[in-house]
């Protein structure tokens, strides 16, 4: 990662996997394509034609099934996928099929490939160098219509200019999906705030703060949402600073020069590395007053000095500060510097909301999550078990197989699913996620949500197994199970309504040590002030009563305010929220 | 037509449409209109209007696949595609010296056969359709 010269970071292109049984594309590509990267399934870097090393050797791309694969393994960071529909190649390197015309599996292998890649990879664009036109079948265009990340080229499938225009279409259409590059905004007024002002300030070269609870999305929204609006062509760096021990954190940031303490290597800090694109500092209410000095330095005039050596070197990075802390009382306090912090452009702070405040994206936020959770790894490959288990991973009537797939539906099942698998939450259960505080915000959500449908989807796996091992062996066979109507009941994948009420229990469980009892303390600086003393005590009290009631406001209310209860529990929160105080992660 | 004969009529006019038309006309596309063919465009070009099937020009698939259709529906576009296959046959030598006007009368009768094959695919598929 380090050794990566600068140059190839800056030139950073799109990259694209040709899968065609002849050379004709990886050909044209050659002649007229030269703006991607392509990936082949050779070592060596860059597109076959200018490879130094060409000695004889034929272009590398991908001629089937199993060489895309390993392209794929090899560029797990491909783009787009250029796929061929017809291959005239020798049975053995078809995928293997029930379909008994040859003929036909061969003018249909690209739909076979395209399913074969969607095991793993459900997200990944492919492009189909084919049009309707020459799609002799039917149900290859059907299975076309509902793979969301397959298009078909149409007759830009041969015009290199058309072509790349579509390339361009596809890769811009990932990028301001509803849920860009993987970040779900939802309907509420401030999130479409946030995400006006995050792209807008993305194009400047001033610093971003990004404030907001745990969870809330803010090393994501960096990430996902911010680097990629500022179109630089470094890479994306981030450093936690609260995971990093204090006397590692200058090194670590600055890099150090050969013996600048004792074992000190000549290293580039993340600074360097992150020259030309962008650094998210993590936690950075953590920084020492040293580092803190240092990093002002960088802020007021682009420049860092590694550890142990005098010259400074420049460095253009676009710099994203994140916290979950109260920057401004730390200011106040002292412990952060007040000119550091007018650095990081305060007057621009971005506020991610906690999701209690967005509740009403909550729906959204958890399709999001089901479709995140199987679009590739582990659970994806539970998913395509499921399928196969149940007799649905065929196309109705059709000997094609179909994609692994699955949706999240809210209220009463859908009729008749067509395809993949239809996880349903019921109403109440929806109430009942409605109701819970989320303290850990939408990380809380991912994560009870992800386990949610992949027990339910498990479950559901050991039921239609058990099923055919008590069914004599013949009537398991595939094609007698395909396609009836019971078959496709098994599409709908009910989310137990006790199964949420478990999680949703036990969701909250504080990691921290409770701050221990009498152990309050108070240091009073020079020019600390009755309010600064009062708000200290509070949130030291709140911390204490957070950690004892589990963080359940409402319990918290009862012991803090006379009234109601469930209305103070809110009050509480907002309390809690102003001190600074953050709902711990859990663990 | 029975159902029957308009779907398969409905392949074969697919398969056209792939295995000649497509071919042929990938490489024309990407010459610009009304100007020359780049050289290194010329040899992919003779390439496919020559040699894309085994070895074998696309006529010879185009007369592989054509009489079928042709049993089954009676349309002058396939005797038109002939022709110009034919036309296209008859530049080979001088195309393959590198002569501009060949090569420039190849990509045109190229993207001729392409689109003509496509449009007879489009309303063979549609009167398939039930
Ligand atoms: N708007 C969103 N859309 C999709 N996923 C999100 C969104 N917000 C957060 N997430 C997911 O929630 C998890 C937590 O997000 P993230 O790490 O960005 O939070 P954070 O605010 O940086 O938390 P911390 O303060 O603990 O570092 C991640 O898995 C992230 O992918
Ligand atoms: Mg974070």
């Amino acid at each position: 990662m380090t050794s990566q010269p600068r140059r190839a970071q800056r030139l950073r292109r799109p990259k694209l996997l040709i899968v065609d049984d002849g050379e004709r594309y990886v050909e044209l590509a050659h002649a007229l394509l030269r703006d991607y990267d392509y990936a082949t399934r050779c070592a060596l870097p860059g597109p076959c034609w200018t490879c130094p090393e060409r000695r004889g050797c034929k272009l590398t791309h991908a001629h089937d099934a199993r060489e895309a694969d390993e392209a794929l393994a090899r560029h797990p960071d491909v783009d787009v996928v250029l796929l061929d529909v017809a291959f005239d190649l020798p049975e053995a390197r078809l995928l293997p099929s029930s379909e008994p015309d040859l003929e036909r599996r061969r003018r249909l292998q690209g739909i076979a490939i395209l399913a074969h890649l969607r095991r793993s990879r459900g997200d990944l664009p492919v492009v189909l160098m084919t049009s309707e036109e020459e799609l002799a079948f039917e149900d290859a265009a059907e299975a076309l219509a509902v793979d969301e990340f397959a298009t078909l080229a149409g007759e830009a499938a041969f015009d290199a200019r058309a072509l790349s225009l579509l390339v361009e279409r596809v890769l811009a259409r990932r990028a301001d999906a509803p849920e860009a590059g993987g970040y779900s905004w939802g309907h509420t007024p401030a999130m479409a705030r946030l995400r006006r002002d995050a792209t807008t300030l993305a194009r400047t070269s001033l610093p971003m703060l990004l404030l907001g609870e745990t969870g809330t999305g803010k090393s994501a929204l960096a990430e996902r949402v911010i680097h990629p609006a500022t179109e630089r062509k470094g890479p994306f760096v981030a450093v936690d600073l609260s995971a990093l021990p204090e006397t590692l954190v200058g090194a670590e940031l600055f890099g150090t020069a050969r013996g600048a303490f004792s074992g000190a290597v000549e290293r580039a800090g993340r600074f360097e590395r992150a020259d030309g694109g962008t650094l998210l500092l993590d936690e950075i209410g953590n920084l020492s007053p040293e580092q803190q000095r240092m990093l002002l330095l960088v802020l007021q005039d682009g420049r860092i000095t590694r550890l142990g050596e005098s010259a400074a070197r420049p460095v253009d990075v676009k710099v994203i500060a994140a916290t979950n802390a109260d920057l401004e009382a730390s200011v106040r306090s002292g412990t952060f510097r007040a000119d550091l912090y007018a650095r990081l452009n305060p007057a621009a702070k971005l506020r991610l909301p906690p999701l209690r405040e967005r509740i009403a994206d909550l729906p959204e936020l958890a399709a999001s999550f089901v479709r995140k959770t199987f679009a590739s790894g582990v659970d994806r490959a539970l998913l395509a078990r499921y399928l196969e288990a149940a007799g649905l991973d065929r196309q109705a009537g059709s000997a094609l197989a179909s994609a692994p797939h699955a949706e999240l539906v809210i209220g009463r099942a859908p009729a008749a699913p067509t395809r993949g698998v239809v996880f349903v939450l019921a109403r109440p259960s929806l109430t009942a996620l409605e109701a819970h505080a989320w303290p850990g915000n939408v990380r809380e959500l991912e994560l009870l949500l992800k386990t949610a449908v992949v027990s339910a989807l498990s479950d559901a796996l050991a039921a239609t197994e058990g099923q055919a091992d008590a069914t004599p062996p013949d009537s398991t066979r595939p094609a007698s199970r395909r396609a009836t109507g019971t078959t496709q009941q098994a599409r709908i994948v009910p989310i137990p309504a006790k199964l949420v009420r478990e999680l949703v229990a036990a969701s909250w469980a504080p990691d921290a040590p409770r701050p221990k009892r009498g152990a309050e303390s108070f240091e009073v600086r020079p020019g600390t002030t009755a309010h600064d003393v009062a708000v200290s005590l509070e949130r030291q009290l709140y911390e204490r009563l957070y950690g004892e009631t589990s963080g359940d406001f409402e319990a918290m209310a009862r012991r803090l305010l006379l009234g109601d209860a469930t209305t103070n529990a809110r009050r509480v929160r907002l309390r809690f929220n102003q001190l600074g105080l953050r709902a711990r992660r859990k663990a | 037509m029975s159902a029957r004969d308009a779907e398969r009529a409905a392949g074969l006019a697919a398969a056209l449409a792939h295995d000649v038309g497509k071919y042929l006309a990938r490489i024309a596309r990407n010459v610009p209109p009304g100007g020359d063919v780049p050289p290194a465009l010329a040899a992919m070009l003779l390439a496919d209007v020559f040699e894309t099937h085994a070895g074998r020009p696309a006529l010879a698939r185009f007369d592989e696949l054509a009489p079928d259709l042709a049993a089954l529906t009676h349309d002058a576009r396939l005797d038109e595609v002939r022709a110009l296959l034919t036309t296209a046959a008859s530049h080979e030598r001088a195309a393959r010296d590198g002569d501009p006007a060949a090569l420039r009368a190849l990509a045109s009768l190229a993207l001729a056969v392409e689109s003509t094959l496509r449009a007879l695919a489009r309303d063979l598929r549609a009167g398939a359709r039930p």
